[in-house]
């Protein structure tokens, strides 16, 4: 079996997804049997970046928030406004968690970044200056 | 040769015929030619056997005065060349002892100046040291006591956060965030 590199891999499956010529659950099983072939597991995070990655080039952007409370729809507006403002895409997909222990604000996570203003990491940084 | 006793009578027969001359003022010729001849011998005698060796003896004695004249004088010149001899070492010995006395003062004078320089220089350095230590505790202390009130700071404002934060509060937190940045 030829050896892909990952980036090849990625971009095919971003290509598939974006065509919609296959779904989500079909492509991930196919990248899953593809990292197990090639004993390439340990890797299965960086696919899913290169694969986000290689989707914004079609226009989705994949972004998971974390906030400590519930999100209202004009804040998901207005992360979207503010991803827009960082990536130019136009078909921008969040996936909301919560967790508490960030105790307020909001930590978003991209393919290629993070952007965070929780206020546990605002406290986290006043204690690293001790 | 005439015995004592016959020149004893001759001088008495002598005498007196001579009363009637001479003799008459009391001048006896015969006992001035008698003891003119006795001094002659005598005198003689002494020269012969005496005045040489007293002469001798004299000349030896004036010679050896002379000598010790000279040599006292001499001894007088050469104790006075031997003193200003001894004046002169004396004065080139109180040069040099003046000179050393100097060079000693000169040296005692550069060892305080010295030690003073070096005095001060210790001087400045420890309080230079001590300063330094001073700035460095202090340096120290205010470290810890900013590291003392962060920690404070943050501990306080983690509690009020548990507290007080709430949806309202968080959602208008993360839309100052998002709009800051």
């Amino acid at each position: 079996m030829t050896q892909l590199s990952r980036r090849q891999v990625a971009n095919y499956v971003a290509c598939q997804l974006a065509n919609e010529t296959n779904n989500v659950q079909q492509m991930a099983k196919q990248v899953a049997g593809y990292l197990l072939a090639t004993k390439q597991t340990r890797q299965s995070q960086l696919m899913i970046n290169d694969i986000l990655t290689a989707l914004k080039q079609y226009g989705f952007f994949f972004a998971s928030v974390t906030t400590a409370t519930e999100l209202n729809n004009q804040l998901k507006q207005q992360i979207n406004i503010f991803l827009n403002s960082k990536t130019d895409a136009n078909n921008i997909q969040l996936e909301h968690k919560i967790d508490p222990k960030i105790k307020g604000g909001v930590i978003i996570n991209t393919a290629d970044n993070e952007y965070d203003f929780s206020l546990q990491s605002k406290l986290d940084r006043l204690r690293s200056l001790v | 040769m005439l015995s004592l006793n016959e020149i004893s009578y001759f001088a008495a027969e002598t005498s007196a015929e001579a009363e009637s001359g001479i003799g008459a003022l009391g001048i006896d010729p015969f006992a001035i030619l008698l003891q003119a001849g006795t001094f002659v011998i005598i005198f003689y005698l002494v020269k012969k056997y005496a005045l040489d060796k007293i002469s001798d003896t004299l000349a030896e004695r004036r010679q050896t005065i002379d000598e010790g004249l000279s040599n006292a004088h001499k001894a007088d010149q050469r104790l006075s060349q031997v003193e200003l001899e001894a004046e002169q070492i004396i004065a080139k010995a109180q040069t040099k002892a003046d000179k050393f006395v100097d060079q000693a003062q000169a040296e005692s004078n550069r060892i305080i100046q010295d030690a003073e320089v070096t005095a001060n220089l210790k001087a400045e350095k420890i309080i230079k040291d001590a300063n330094h230590q001073i700035d460095n505790n202090r340096q120290k202390a205010t470290k810890e006591l900013k590291a003392e009130i962060l920690n404070l700071v943050a501990t306080a404002t983690e509690s009020i956060i548990d507290e007080k934060i709430d949806p309202d509060k968080d959602a208008r937190l993360i839309k100052t965030a998002l709009e800051a940045k």
